[in-house]
Order: C-alpha cells, then sequence, then structure tokens
C-alpha cells in the first residue's frame, strides 16, 4: 500500500531524511520510533505530499506521488503534528468541509460526518465552535477529519499526544480496530504504546532507519534481551558466581551482588537464543549446589532499551 | 496507475514537474508579465466610459480624415518641459495622446512629428519658419502643412479651458486639418460695431484683445468686415453674421433682406442691453450708460425685418428668469443672468444637442410667429418662471446698496408670466422681403452742431430717450413708450399726399417726423400691408441718396397702396406701368445696372437669431466663456450657416459640469416662501413713500418729508432686521437638508453593517459556545 | 473548480464570522465618505460627478487591502492549517484562488456600502452613470490589486502585522508612483520613468477610469498584476515547503 524507495530530504547543508525505504501493507500498523528531530514528522510529510522530497519516490496504492499528487492524496487520511484545525469553525462544520474536500457530498457526505463523529466520540461537541474545545476534543476532530472518507492509508503523527490516560486509550483502540483494514503509520515517542497497537515498529534516527521489526523482534534485539536475572541464596550462594560462569551457555555475569548468603546477578546467554537453556543449566546448577533460587527472571528485552542503544551514541 | 520509478533514479523526472515554480520559472513568468505590460503600454485603445464620450474621437473628426487623401504633416512643436510653466505640461501628454490616435486613423497619411525646442537650436529656427511664436519664450505650437498649404494652432494651450477638455484638441485639430485639406475657406461677412478683432489705442497705452469668438472664427472662416451702413451685401459671402447690430441703417437691413432672399445665410445676435456697448466711448461721468461720445449703443435691433418675419424684439425689456437665475452666493442669485438648464435647449439640432451650458447676460427675448412660408425651430428658451422687466435693472450695479435695492425689488415685484419665452431660434423656408417699396432712402446725414462732439454711429444725439424711437435702441427708462415705431399716422392712402410735400424742405428738423435722423419712422405692419401691393410689378421704390430729402417723406410709402399712383417720391421715374401693368425692371436712376431688387426668395434662406449678445463677450469672466457653451454655440450656428457638419458635431461635447440641480430648487424653494413676506413689507415702505409724493404742493412735501421720514426710517430698520431673519431661516433650511444628505451618507450604511455583525456574530457565538 | 468553491466559501465564512471584516467594512466607508464630504467639498464643488470620491480610493486601499489581505495565508501558517490544506486533493492554486475570490467578495461588500453617495448624486443631480461605473470597476480592480499583493507578502510570513506592515508599504509606493506631484517631479529630468510610474500606479490608473477613460493597459496591467501576485503567492508557498 505504501512503499517509500530511497527517500531523502535536504534542507540546504542538513540531511533531514537519508535514504529511507519502507513498504506498509493493508493491514498493518507501523509505528514510527525515534528521538526527536530524527525525521520522523519530515518522512511523514513527504509521504502526505506536504513536503516535496529531495530525492526518493513515494508510492501510494501504486499511485507515485509525485507524479499524481491528488490521486495519491486522495487515499491518504493525515493527522499532523499539530492537529492543525480552523478554529472559527464548528466541529461538524468543519468535519463537512473536510468531507467535501474529500468529494463527498449530499447524503455520503452527512453520513460520513456522523460515522466520524460517533467512531471519535464527538457528539457532545458537534456544534460547539472549535476554538471552545479542549485538547483531547481537538485531537479527535482533527483525528476524525483523517477518517471522514474511510481513506486506506493513515498517517498520523504522535496521535496521542498531550492526551490524558483514558484518552490515549480509545486512540489506541481505534487505531488498532482501523489497523486491521488500512496501512497506518503513526509515530510516537511511548514505547509501549508500540507494543499496544503496532503491527511492525521501525526506529529512526538521524534520518535513518536503525532499526525494522515486530516489537517483539525489535525487543529481542536489546542488548539484555535474553539474559537471565537470579538471585540465589543459601550458604555457600555467594561463591556461585564463577560456577555461573562455567555453565554451558553463560557468556558473562554483569551487576553481581554477593552478600553473605546469597548472590544476585544477571547471566548473559552466549547467545540470545540460549536463554532456555541457560535457564535449565542454571537451574540444575542450584539444584546440585542445594542452593535455593530464590529469583529467576528470563529478560525478554525491552523497548526503551532498543531505544536507548540504538540512538543513544548519537545524542548530543 | 504509473509505474513505481525505479529507486535512485527520479531526480531528471522530478525537474521536469514544479519547473514552473522554480526560480527559473519565476524569472520567466515575471519576463512574460513586464513584457505584457510594456506592449499595452505602447497602444492607447481605450473603452470610453463617458456619456459625452470625450476620450474618443467623434465621428465628426473620423468623416473629417477619411476624406483626406493626400499627405498631411502635423508638426508638434514645443518647448522643453522645463521651459514650460507648469500647468502647460501635462497638456503635452494629452495632446501626443490625440495626435497619436489622428495617426492610427491614417497611418499611411497622416504624419506626426514631434519637436522639443531647445532656445537658439535648430528648431527653434525652423519652428520660425512655420509662422509660429513663442509665447513669454514658450513654443507650444501645432503646424499643419498639407501640400502647400499650412495651418497654424499658434498656441496650444489656448485651446483647452481650465479643466482641460480634451474635446477642445480634438476640434482645434480636426479644424485645422480640415482648413489645410480643403480648398477654399469660406467667407464671413460680420456686421458689428463691437472691435472683436481687438482695438490698439491710437495712443498706445492697453488696447482691447481680440475676442475668443473671433479668433475661432477667423481659424475657420475668412472674415470680411462689413459695414452697418452698407447697402449691398456681396452675394459670395457664405454667411452672414451680425453681432449687436447697433446703428444698422434702414439700407443696410435691405442689404441683409436681399441677401437673404438670393439664398444666402444670416445670423443675428441682437441684444436689448449689450454690457460691452455699455461700457465702450469714452466715459463721461454722469453720462448714462452709452450715451457717452463715441459710445456704442446698448440696444440693437432688426425690426423692420424681424416684422416681415412675424417677430418681435422688445428692444427696452430683458427677461429675468428665476427658474434659470444664476448663483452668485450662497442664498443669492441674480435672475438677469441665465444659466440655462437642460429643459431649455433643443435636443432635436446637431446645433444644441451636446451642449449643456448657456449663459445669458441681461437678454431680450423673441415674441411672435412664423409668417407664411416660414417654419420656426425653437433651439434655447427661458424656463416658466420668466418676466421681462425694465432694462433700467440692468444698469443697477449690485455692489452698490441702491443696486442691491433694486435687485430686491425686482425679487418681490416678480410675477412669473408663466409661457417661456424664446432666447435663440431658427427661421427656415422661403423668406418674402421686408421691404416691398425697395431700397429705402439712406439716412440723412448727421446734422452739424448736434450732440457736441458725436462721432459714432450715426448721430445720436445724446439723451435722446423719447419719442419713437429709430432702429438704434436706446436704454429704456421705466417710462418709455412702448417700442412700437409708428410711422406718423397719416393714414396709409394719406401718405402720398403728404409725401411730396414735405419733400422740399430742408433736412434740419422736418417738424413732425422726429429728430431722429438715423432712419424714418416705419410702420412695422405685417404682410396685409403687402398684399394690396401688386406683386413683382412694382419696383421699389429706390432712392438715390444724392439729392435725398430726409426720408420721413419717403418712406411711409411702401404701405400705401397707391403705389402706382403718382409716384410717392418725386423723385421717382414715373414707374413705367400703372397698376397692374408689369414695368420692366426699372433700375434707380444712375445705376443702370444695380440688381432687380427682390421680393421673394427662389431659395430656402436660414436665419438664426440670438436675444443676447453679452454671452459671446470675452470681457465677462473670460474663464467662464471657454468653459461653457456659448462660444461653441455660435460657432456651431456659423458652421450650420455654413455649410460644416463634421466640425460642429466635434464641438463641445458637453461640459465637465454637472450642476447639482435638485440643490438649486431647494434653494429656490426656501426663497420663494419668504418672498411674498417681503414683499408685503417692502409695500409698507413704498405706501410711506407715495404718501409724500403725493403731496401736492412742495411745502406740504416737505412737511410730510419730515414726517414721513422718520417713520421711513423705522420702517426700513425693522424690515431690514425682519429680512435679515428671515434670510437667515431659508438659509438655515437649505444648510440643513445639505447636512442632512452629508451626514446621511457617512452614517447610514456603517450603522446597518454594525448593527448586522453584531447580530451575526451574537447570534453565532450563542450556537457554538461550549456547553 | 468544485474545489475553488469550497475553499471560498470557507473562507467566506470566516471572514464574516469575526468582527474584522465587519469593521474594516464599515471605516472604509465612513472614511471614503468622510473624506469625500469633508475633504473633498463634495456639496460645495456644485458637481454631479463621483471622480473626486473615487480618487481617494486608493489611499484607503493602500491599507484597507492589506487589512483584508494579511489572514490569507499567515493565518494558515500559524494554526498551522497550511498542512492540512496542502494534504488534501487538491492543487494548491485552488486554494489560493478560492481565498483571493473571498476576500474580494469583502471588497465588494466594502463598495456596496458606498451606496448611498450614488443615491445622493442621483438625486441631487444628473450625473454621468457611465463615468460612475467605469469608477467602480476601477476601484474594484485597484483594491483587488492590492489584496493580491498583500496575499503574497502573507505566505512569506505567520505574523500577519509584519505582512500588514510590508504589504502597506509596497502598496504605498504603487500609490504615490504615478501620483501628479510624483510624475511632475519626474518629468523634466527623466519623462520616460514618469511614464513608467504612471504605468505602475494604482492612483494613476484609478484616476484615468474614474473619468471615464478605461484604457486596455489599465486593464491588463491590474488583471496580469493580480495573475502575477497569486502565482507569486503559488511559488512562495511551495519554496517554504522545500
Amino acid at each position: 500500500m505504501i512503499e517509500i524507495h530511497h527517500l531523502s530530504k535536504h534542507f540546504g547543508p542538513k540531511v533531514a531524511v537519508d535514504n529511507l525505504s519502507l513498504t506498509v501493507q493493508k493491514g498493518q500498523v507501523l509505528g514510527f520510533l525515534g528521538p526527536n528531530g530524527a525525521g520522523k514528522s519530515t518522512t511523514m510529510r513527504m509521504i502526505t505530499g506536504y513536503l516535496p522530497p529531495s530525492a526518493g519516490s513515494i508510492t501510494i496504492g501504486g499511485v507515485d506521488m509525485l507524479d499524481n499528487p491528488n490521486t495519491a492524496k486522495a487515499k491518504i487520511g493525515y493527522l499532523p503534528e499539530s492537529a492543525p484545525l480552523y478554529a472559527d469553525m464548528t466541529v461538524s462544520g468543519f468535519l463537512s468541509f473536510a468531507a467535501e474536500l474529500r468529494g463527498l457530498s449530499g447524503a455520503a457526505k452527512k453520513a460520513a460526518v456522523e460515522k466520524a463523529i460517533t467512531t471519535c466520540f464527538l457528539e457532545k461537541v458537534r456544534s460547539q465552535s472549535i476554538d471552545t474545545l479542549s485538547k483531547g476534543y481537538r485531537h479527535r476532530t482533527c483525528l476524525a477529519q483523517a477518517i471522514i472518507h474511510d481513506p486506506e492509508v493513515l498517517i498520523l503523527d504522535e496521535p496521542t499526544d498531550g492526551l490524558d490516560p483514558n484518552q490515549k486509550d480509545v486512540v489506541r483502540n481505534l487505531i488498532k480496530e482501523m489497523g486491521k483494514t488500512k496501512a497506518i503509520i503513526f509515530s510516537t515517542h511511548i514505547l509501549e504504546e508500540v507494543e499496544a497497537c503496532c503491527t511492525r515498529a521501525v526506529i529512526i534516527d538521524q534520518g535513518k532507519v536503525v532499526a525494522d521489526g515486530t516489537p517483539d523482534e525489535l525487543k529481542r534485539r536489546a542488548l539484555r534481551a535474553g539474559s537471565v536475572h537470579v538471585k540465589i541464596t543459601g550458604s555457600g550462594a555467594a561463591g556461585i558466581a564463577g560456577e555461573l560462569a562455567r555453565l554451558g551457555h553463560a557468556g558473562r555475569i554483569e551487576d553481581p551482588v554477593t552478600a553473605e548468603d546469597s548472590f544476585q546477578g544477571t547471566v548473559y546467554p552466549k547467545a540470545k537464543t540460549a536463554t532456555g537453556a541457560l535457564t535449565t543449566e542454571i537451574y540444575d546448577l542450584c539444584r546440585n549446589r542445594n542452593l535455593t533460587l530464590s529469583e529467576l527472571h528470563e529478560e525478554p528485552g525491552r523497548l526503551d532499551d532498543m531505544f536507548r542503544e540504538l540512538t543513544s551514541q548519537n545524542q548530543v | 496507475m504509473s509505474t513505481p520509478t525505479p529507486p535512485g533514479d527520479t531526480t531528471p523526472v522530478r525537474a521536469k514537474r514544479g519547473w514552473l515554480l522554480t526560480s527559473a520559472g519565476v524569472a520567466l513568468v515575471a519576463g512574460i508579465f513586464l513584457t505584457v505590460n510594456w506592449f499595452f503600454s505602447l497602444s492607447s485603445a481605450n473603452l470610453d466610459f463617458t456619456e459625452a464620450k470625450v476620450h474618443t474621437l467623434s465621428a465628426g473628426t473620423e468623416s473629417i480624415l477619411k476624406r483626406i487623401d493626400t499627405d498631411v504633416t502635423i508638426k508638434l512643436y514645443v518647448s522643453p518641459e522645463d521651459d514650460l510653466m507648469p500647468q502647460f505640461r501635462p497638456v503635452i501628454g494629452q495632446v501626443e495622446g490625440w495626435l497619436q490616435r489622428y495617426h492610427e486613423l491614417k497611418p499611411d497619411l497622416i504624419k506626426v512629428q514631434k519637436f522639443v525646442v531647445e532656445r537658439t537650436s535648430e528648431e527653434e529656427q525652423e519652428a520660425g519658419t512655420t509662422g509660429l511664436q513663442p509665447q513669454q519664450g514658450m513654443w507650444f505650437g501645432i503646424a499643419i502643412t498639407c501640400l502647400e498649404k499650412t495651418t497654424l494652432i499658434p498656441w496650444v494651450p489656448a485651446l483647452f479651458s481650465p479643466f482641460v477638455d480634451e474635446d477642445r484638441i480634438e476640434f482645434g485639430l480636426s479644424s485645422g486639418l480640415s482648413e489645410v485639406t480643403s480648398a477654399r475657406k469660406k467667407v464671413l461677412g460680420l456686421m458689428s460695431p463691437l472691435k472683436l478683432a481687438g482695438d490698439a489705442m491710437p495712443f498706445g497705452g492697453g488696447g482691447q484683445p481680440t475676442w475668443a469668438i473671433y479668433e475661432m472664427l477667423k481659424s475657420q472662416y475668412e472674415i470680411k468686415n462689413i459695414e452697418l451702413t452698407t447697402t449691398k451685401i456681396d452675394p459670395t459671402v457664405d454667411v452672414l453674421l451680425l453681432l449687436h447690430p447697433a446703428g444698422i441703417t434702414d439700407e443696410a437691413q435691405w442689404a441683409v433682406d436681399q441677401y437673404l432672399l438670393g439664398g444666402g445665410h444670416v445670423i443675428a445676435f441682437l441684444d436689448t442691453y449689450n454690457l460691452v456697448a455699455s461700457q465702450s466711448g469714452q466715459q463721461q461721468r454722469g453720462m448714462p450708460p452709452g450715451m457717452s461720445p463715441g459710445a456704442i449703443p446698448t440696444g440693437s435691433n432688426l425690426a423692420k425685418l424681424l416684422t416681415a418675419w412675424g417677430y418681435i424684439f422688445e428692444s427696452d425689456k430683458i427677461v429675468a428668469d428665476m427658474g434659470y437665475a444664476t448663483p452668485m452666493g450662497p442664498n443669492n442669485s441674480n435672475p438677469l443672468l441665465l444659466t440655462l438648464g437642460t429643459e431649455g435647449i433643443d435636443r432635436s439640432t446637431d446645433i444644441t444637442k451636446q451642449l449643456n451650458d448657456f449663459w445669458f447676460i441681461f437678454s431680450g427675448t423673441f415674441t411672435g410667429t412664423p409668417a407664411s412660408g416660414l417654419t420656426e425651430k425653437i433651439l434655447l428658451k427661458t424656463s416658466v418662471k420668466n418676466q421681462m422687466v425694465e432694462t433700467s435693472y440692468a444698469s443697477a450695479n449690485p455692489g452698490s446698496p441702491s443696486g442691491q435695492q433694486q435687485m430686491a425689488r425686482l425679487n418681490r415685484s416678480f410675477r412669473p408670466e408663466g409661457k417661456e419665452r424664446i432666447l435663440a431660434f431658427e427661421l427656415t423656408g422661403k423668406f418674402k422681403t421686408a421691404f416691398p417699396e425697395g431700397k429705402p432712402a439712406p439716412p440723412p446725414p448727421a446734422p452739424p452742431g448736434q450732440g457736441g462732439g458725436m462721432g459714432g454711429m450715426g448721430g445720436l444725439p445724446p439723451g435722446m430717450n423719447f419719442g419713437p424711437q429709430g432702429e438704434a435702441g436706446e436704454p429704456g427708462t421705466a417710462a418709455t413708450a412702448p417700442i412700437e415705431v409708428k410711422a406718423p399716422e397719416a393714414a396709409p392712402a394719406g401718405s402720398p399726399a403728404a409725401a411730396p410735400a414735405p419733400a422740399a424742405p430742408a433736412p434740419v428738423a422736418p417738424a413732425p417726423a422726429t429728430p431722429s435722423v438715423v432712419s424714418p419712422p416705419v410702420t412695422i405692419e405685417p404682410k396685409p400691408a403687402d398684399a394690396p401691393a401688386p406683386p413683382a410689378a412694382n419696383p421699389a421704390p429706390a432712392l438715390t441718396p444724392a439729392p435725398a430729402t430726409p426720408a420721413p417723406a419717403l418712406t411711409p410709402a411702401p404701405t400705401a397702396p397707391a403705389v402706382p399712383a403718382a409716384a410717392p417720391s418725386p423723385l421717382l421715374p414715373p414707374p413705367a406701368g400703372a397698376a397692374g401693368a408689369t414695368p420692366p425692371p426699372v433700375a434707380p436712376s444712375g445705376d443702370p445696372n444695380a440688381p432687380v431688387p427682390l421680393k421673394e426668395s427662389t431659395k430656402d434662406g436660414m436665419v438664426f437669431l440670438v436675444g443676447d449678445t453679452d454671452m459671446l463677450a470675452d470681457i465677462l469672466a473670460q474663464q467662464q466663456i471657454l468653459q461653457n457653451s456659448n462660444l461653441p454655440f455660435a460657432v456651431n450656428l456659423v458652421d450650420q450657416a455654413a455649410g460644416d457638419k463634421d466640425l460642429m458635431s466635434i464641438r463641445s461635447r458637453g461640459s465637465a459640469r454637472r450642476p447639482f440641480s435638485t440643490i438649486k430648487l431647494v434653494r429656490d424653494e426656501a426663497t420663494s416662501k419668504i418672498r411674498d413676506q417681503l414683499k408685503s413689507m417692502d409695500e409698507e415702505v413704498e405706501k410711506i413713500n407715495a404718501d409724500i409724493q403725493s403731496q401736492k404742493t412742495n411745502k406740504d412735501r416737505n412737511a410730510a418729508l419730515m414726517s414721513g421720514w422718520k417713520k421711513m426710517e423705522q420702517k426700513s430698520r425693522e424690515i431690514a432686521a425682519r429680512k435679515y431673519q428671515l434670510e437667515k431661516e431659508a438659509n438655515k433650511e437649505v444648510k440643513s437638508k445639505l447636512n442632512f444628505y452629508q451626514w446621511m451618507n457617512i452614517i447610514l450604511v456603517p450603522a446597518i453593517i454594525a448593527g448586522i455583525g453584531l447580530l451575526v456574530l451574537i447570534i453565532r457565538k450563542l450556537k457554538t459556545s461550549a456547553r | 473548480m468544485r474545489h475553488i468553491s469550497i475553499i471560498f466559501k470557507r473562507e467566506l465564512a470566516a471572514y464574516f464570522n469575526n468582527p474584522l471584516a465587519y469593521v474594516l467594512i464599515i471605516i472604509f466607508s465612513v472614511l471614503s465618505m468622510g473624506l469625500t464630504f469633508v475633504i473633498g467639498k463634495f456639496l460645495d464643488l456644485n458637481d454631479a460627478s463621483l471622480t473626486n470620491f473615487f480618487l481617494f480610493h486608493p489611499w484607503i486601499y493602500m491599507i484597507f487591502g492589506p487589512a483584508i489581505g494579511m489572514r490569507l495565508w499567515s493565518e494558515e501558517h500559524r494554526m498551522g492549517t497550511t498542512e492540512l490544506l496542502l494534504t488534501m486533493p487538491i492543487s494548491p492554486w485552488q486554494a489560493i484562488v478560492g481565498k483571493f475570490l473571498a476576500a474580494c467578495v469583502v471588497l465588494a461588500a466594502a463598495l456596496l456600502s458606498t451606496i448611498p453617495i450614488v443615491v445622493t448624486v442621483y438625486i441631487l443631480g444628473s450625473p454621468d452613470g457611465q463615468m460612475i461605473f467605469s469608477g467602480y470597476l476601477g476601484s474594484f480592480l485597484v483594491g483587488a490589486a492590492t489584496i493580491a499583493i498583500t496575499c503574497a507578502i502573507s505566505a512569506l510570513t505567520r505574523s500577519q502585522i509584519s505582512c500588514l506592515l510590508i504589504s502597506v508599504c509596497i502598496c504605498f509606493l504603487l500609490v504615490l508612483a504615478g501620483f501628479p506631484s510624483v510624475a511632475d517631479f519626474l518629468r523634466p529630468t527623466m519623462p520616460w520613468l514618469a511614464n513608467l510610474g504612471n504605468g505602475i500606479s494604482l492612483w494613476w490608473h484609478q484616476s484615468e477610469m474614474a473619468r471615464g477613460l478605461v484604457r486596455l493597459q489599465s486593464l491588463a496591467y491590474l488583471t496580469t498584476l493580480i495573475a502575477f501576485c497569486l502565482y507569486l503567492t503559488s511559488v512562495i508557498i511551495r519554496s517554504k515547503r522545500a
């Protein structure tokens, strides 16, 4: 549905987006992760046709954005980062306007507006002037205009920004629901959001893609992923470190904390896939030594670790 | 559905899309923008959105230009802008615009060249050779050359009024072109005692400048001055123009009559009180106007001719017109100076169709009906609110208190006659002679010693204002007898008998006759007098001047039906045939080759008559004269009479000014309301005055005077105060009406909009506020 | 075409749901009438023509045009709705034209509000109706030109005030370029410059049309100027994103 090839954007000497490529199919919800200034919004602006790229191509549903911008834009619903609205219009008036621009008219237009109002829970404020709305309602109104024409593609730039937890929940559910039939790209800082509604995540840093995979896959790439945290108690526990290190699947041990009768630490397996085997070995070891395994915890990996690892070296 | 472009190779494609919005594109579009506008700035094509079409070449010019079939060169000589006075500088652009339009109409034949004449340059010398002259060191003239002929417009700004009406430059150029490309100039015969061609004082000192009307006519026509005493008008004269022909002799009138009958075209501007004439001559203190030595009489008339045509021009009355009174100040308008409204102007003829502003100053009017065979066409007329008043009002000086009183009296005693009067009209048709008896006797030579040092016109003795009037109108006073010029009422039949008798005595003081020596009193009796006269057979008695006895003896004769009977004058050769016979045309003695006097015209003749001549005078507000339609009207008449229709249609397409007629009505209304009150107050004063006057003896009169004096004084003061109040109220009314308009305009719509706006905004706010 | 009308309607509603439009129309009305009657001494001139009235307009437009046009794109930039608008399936020029037309409607409303003076002049005398028509035509075109110029400037900045100031300066120069005293000043030394000044001057074109002379040059200049400014607007909008 969305195909981006070698997309680049320069603002003078500054490179904002560097040779970025990715594809999103129908039914996929792609999460855009990255530090501020990484180029997420710029990329999304190029995808939606607002910014012309310096190089590369964008194809929406088979239509080239640069050759046929209007046709391509018709397939997209876009929620910009600032959730911009025309403050002097009413909610329903604004949605009606958006629907008209999208080519809807008459009864179809009315129906679409109604549907959008319902979907985004805007009934209470439908006749209110937009400048009287709270932030949550504003966001939802802008989201409503993005979906009003039931587009195949949704590009959402930080859709839950500034919302309270309840509101965040509402929006995430919406995205998840719509993601079943559309191709959605949304950007966020909130990693739990990625896990909550994305089928795939992409981490962008300095205009380049640095990671691309399902949330689980990404998590697993975190350094700490696959490591086993143990707390062993009992006499002789203090000296167990060495034996742990000698386990067949063990790699290094980090953060050892030795006390009289206990030992804490994180054991990294030699290979990330060997976590299960390592756990078994540790368990066996403790049983053999007659020690108690007070805590045993496999680290599946955390996205924010992953995030930091991938992006932190480039932070100023 | 487009194929996805191969990765990494999209730059050339993108360069094609949106190229228009790149910097190269901007440069290109900007270039187009500048080029297109530069191109359009070269053309003077335009749409003319004026009703009078003042920006377009008129049809007249186009037809003149169409007739041009040889090369014509128009050369504009103008000093550098620096050297010109500031007010002339924008004129250059306008003139060039017009010349460009001319050139575009006939690009192959009409060439336009502009020469900037620096001082002491070649161009200056060349300019001089064309005949142009600089004015006060500035050059701004046009020389139009065609083949051998050159016409000059010596000073272009003279064609412009202060408001720079473009149609005058068009007229100047077109008439110049017409002149230079036409074979021969038409001849305009001018009969007038006024010094139209200007007058340099014999002893140096300032002279009178040339009249603007004279200049305008001179450029188009060859002007031939004809004496007011002439006895013959050359038939080669294309148009005969009489301007205030005071002092015209009977013979001259006869000459005009014959000229007209021969197919000539006549234009006569008469006047009952001609301002120019009133200021002519060497002014002597205490002399009533027109009475100074060398002065031109202030009244003029063509009584004999008019009678024959069916009209009367009252020489001692001027028209006061409240409907067309000229505003002189905030609450003050002068009904003796007329500014014609559009209802008074005939819109069906080219002569006046496009003209709008007319001024008439102390004008007379014509009354009557056209004689049989003639058609009348009224060109200009008064409003219905008019009244003929004494000419003495004209000499009232509005600046002086007595003058103001007079004007006040005029205003108060004004009684509109309810019927419009003719100010200017046209007569066409087959004219019949006004002199069925033939050529009238010449005026007797001026008696010596009379009138002390009078030069001038026909020796009118000073102070002569009683008795029947001669052809020279005299300033009437209130007490003047009506103007009918009656012959000594010897019955027509009796005159032949009477005729020989006075024939003998010396010219001096023929007793029954009037002392007027200018011309004999003539019976003005219309056609019936002619009827009895045998047609055609009767050579009109022609009088040879030499042995002439004073006219009184001879002239009454025409009315005598007994013409064929014993010759009315012993001097006439016996008519070859008596009644009924057709004598061969007999020339008056002494001139066997003189043409036979005509009695009737075979072709249609054309006469234009206008009741005021001051309307053409420069000395009265020169600037205004050039702005309004008076002069164009006059020149139109000449053009019409001379047959040039094209130029007429070019002239003055209507002035730029369209006055606020409604405000004038408002003022009039206010003024008329108080008029009655003022009138009754003045009547009281009059009564007191009359009381005094009615006292029989001097003694009584004095006594009444004394007692009445105080009363009158008091009354006058009261009246003045009351009048002031009333006028103030009237003024206030007018002002409040104007104020109303002013503030309505400024406040009304904004208030409405504010109301609407508030309503809309409040409603919307209510509907869309947060719940 | 539909898109233009959609944008046009929205912009028009935006104008009239805000007090600014009403205030501006009222100011235009009061100013133009006030200047004509008080400074122009309309009633004293005793001339039933509106030429003087129209000659005041360019000076009013110098500020009024920018006042109307300044919100056209500055507001969009400020609110961020440019992003919304330009990701809709419409061509940018459609948005530009639609907005411009809405501003022209406000201009037309302002001109309509001067109807009383037309009524007055017909009551007081018999004016030349064609000249009045050409005067209004010229006035509308000049006003539209000032709006178009402002439209282009508004695409440059998010601040309405900056837009206003810059546009007023430009319009002022264009009005002044053909004002008689300037033309007279230039003419002696550089007549071609004086003519050029006239050609670009909003005042000169207005004054010619106010006296009934609608030159093709005037029509061409004003319409191409408007088109060029709208074109510039689209260039600026595009380049700001590039």
